[in-house]
C-alpha cells in the first residue's frame, strides 16, 4: 500500500511515544498516543482508498474500505453511508463473496446514524420541555401575585384560592409531561411491517429480489440459500436458479419511502 | 453479531412482545434460551393439548440451533419421556417432516414448537419411531392407544 510517508512517520512516532509511556506505566498517556497513531493510519487508509478509486471507480473493496475508514475516524455520516452503498452495488454486480459483509456494515452504519440523530432530537425535546415547564411555573407565580394584590380578608378564602391555583398548574404540568412521554413512546415503537422484512433473516430488506414463485427475499440471504442448500425457492420449494432473480424495484422504493417517513416523523 | 444471532434475537423479541397475549391460549408454556450467553441452545415446555390423552402433562424439550439457521432446521428433542408413534421413546427424537426435508426458513422456533404440539394430537402411524404405539393405532385400537399414552403421561409428565 502506498502510505503517505510523512503521515506514516508521524504514526510511527506516536506509536513509539506510546511505547515509552507504556513502559513507564503512564497508561492514559500511552492510550492517547496509540489512538493518535491509529487515527493517522485510518487517514492513510482513507487516502489509499481514494487513490484506488481514482484508478478504478468500480472497485467494490475500495468503496467498502473507504466507508470503514471514515467510520473508524468517527466521520460517520452521509459520505460514509454513500461509500458503503456503492460498495454493496458493485460487490453484488461483481459477485464478490463479501457482499454480505458490506451489507452488514451498511446496516450497522445506518442504524448508528439513526440513533445519533435520535439522540439529537431527544436533546432538543428535553430543552423544549424545560422551557415549557418554566412557562407554567411563571404563570403560577403570576397568579399568586395577583391573589396577594387582591388582598382577600378571609384567611380560609385566601388559602382556598391559593390551593386552586396550585391544583390547576400542577395539572397542567402533569399534562405536559404526559404529552412528551407519549411522543417519546411513539418514537420508540417502530415496528417494521412484516412485508418489508426478508423471510429468511427477518430484517428490513435493502435489496429485495423476487423469485419465479413471486416471493421476495433479501438478495444476499437468498444467494446464501442457493449456494449452501440448493437451487430452489426456500418457501415454495419450486426449482429456481440465481439468474431467475429479478429486483423488486417497487418494494425497494416503498421501503426507502418508509425509511424517509420514519426519519421525518422522528421515529 | 453474526446472522444467526441476529435472527434469533429478533425471534426472542417477538416472543417477549407476544408473551402476554399468547401464553394463556397456546400449548407452548415456555420457550427461551438456556442462558443469555448462548443463543444457540434453547429449552421449551409445552402442555399436553386439551382433549388429548396428553392433557395434564407438561413436556420439556431441548432445541439446538445449527450455525447456519434458518437455512437448516433446528434440532428439537423431547427431554420428558413421551409415548407417541412419531417420537422415539428412549431418546425423545421427533419424526416430523418440517424438522427434516420440509423445513423452510419462514418457520420460527415458536411455530416449530407449535407444530410439535399439534403432532401430539395428530400422530402419523405410517412413519413410526415408536412401533408399539403405532401398531395399536394401525390395528384400530384407539382405546388401548389412548390409555397407554395416558399412563405414560401420568408416569413421566405429571409431577
Amino acid at each position: 500500500m502506498a502510505y503517505d510517508s510523512a503521515r506514516a512517520a508521524s504514526a510511527d512516532k506516536h506509536k513509539l511515544l506510546g511505547n515509552g509511556h507504556f513502559a513507564h506505566q503512564r497508561y492514559s498517556s500511552a492510550i492517547k498516543e496509540y489512538t493518535t497513531a491509529i487515527l493517522d493510519r485510518h487517514e492513510d487508509m482513507e487516502l489509499d482508498c481514494r487513490k484506488a478509486l481514482e484508478l478504478d471507480k468500480t472497485s467494490a473493496r475500495a468503496h467498502y474500505l473507504l466507508g470503514k475508514a471514515l467510520i473508524y475516524q468517527g466521520k460517520l455520516g452521509a459520505k460514509a453511508i454513500q461509500a458503503l452503498e456503492k460498495a454493496y452495488r458493485f460487490a453484488v454486480d461483481q459477485q464478490q463473496p463479501y457482499a454480505k459483509d458490506v451489507l452488514q456494515t451498511l446496516r450497522t452504519a445506518r442504524r448508528e446514524q439513526w440513533e445519533r440523530d435520535q439522540r439529537e432530537r431527544n436533546a432538543t425535546d428535553v430543552t423544549l420541555l424545560g422551557y415549557m415547564r418554566q412557562l407554567i411555573e411563571n404563570e403560577r407565580q403570576r397568579a399568586h401575585r395577583i391573589l396577594t394584590e387582591a388582598g382577600l380578608k378571609n384567611n380560609d378564602d385566601r388559602r382556598e384560592a391559593a390551593a386552586a391555583i396550585n391544583d390547576e398548574h400542577d395539572q397542567r404540568l402533569a399534562q405536559l409531561e404526559h404529552v412528551f412521554e407519549q411522543a417519546n413512546e411513539n418514537a420508540r415503537k417502530r415496528d417494521v411491517p412484516d412485508y418489508f422484512c426478508d423471510k429468511i433473516s427477518f430484517s428490513l430488506m435493502h435489496d429485495p429480489v423476487i423469485t419465479p414463485s413471486g416471493i421476495t427475499y433479501e438478495r444476499t440471504e437468498l444467494q446464501d440459500h442457493i449456494k449452501h442448500i440448493g437451487d430452489f425457492d426456500p418457501l415454495s420449494r419450486q426449482p429456481m436458479k440465481e439468474k431467475d432473480l429479478v429486483p423488486n424495484l417497487a418494494l425497494r422504493e416503498a421501503i426507502e419511502d418508509y425509511l424517509q417517513k420514519q426519519e421525518r416523523l422522528g421515529h | 453479531m453474526d446472522a444467526v444471532s441476529r435472527r434469533l434475537l429478533k425471534e426472542l423479541q417477538d416472543l417477549q412482545r407476544d408473551r402476554a397475549s399468547s401464553a394463556a391460549t397456546s400449548e407452548l408454556e415456555e420457550l427461551a434460551p438456556m442462558d443469555d450467553a448462548d443463543l444457540l441452545s434453547w429449552k421449551a415446555t409445552m402442555r399436553g393439548p386439551e382433549g388429548s390423552p396428553y392433557e395434564g402433562g407438561r413436556f420439556h424439550l431441548t432445541i439446538q440451533v445449527p450455525s447456519n439457521y434458518p437455512l437448516q432446521p433446528p434440532k428439537i428433542e423431547f427431554v420428558t419421556r413421551v409415548c407417541h408413534p412419531n417420537v422415539r421413546f428412549a431418546t425423545g427424537e421427533i419424526c416430523l417432516d418440517i424438522l427434516k426435508t420440509a423445513w423452510s426458513p419462514a418457520w420460527t422456533l415458536r411455530s416449530t414448537c407449535l407444530a410439535i404440539a399439534l403432532l401430539l394430537n395428530h400422530p402419523e402411524p405410517s412413519s413410526p419411531l415408536n412401533v408399539d404405539a403405532a401398531n395399536l393405532l394401525r390395528c384400530g385400537d384407539q382405546l388401548g392407544y389412548e390409555s397407554l399414552v395416558r399412563m405414560y403421561t401420568r408416569i413421566y409428565a405429571m409431577q
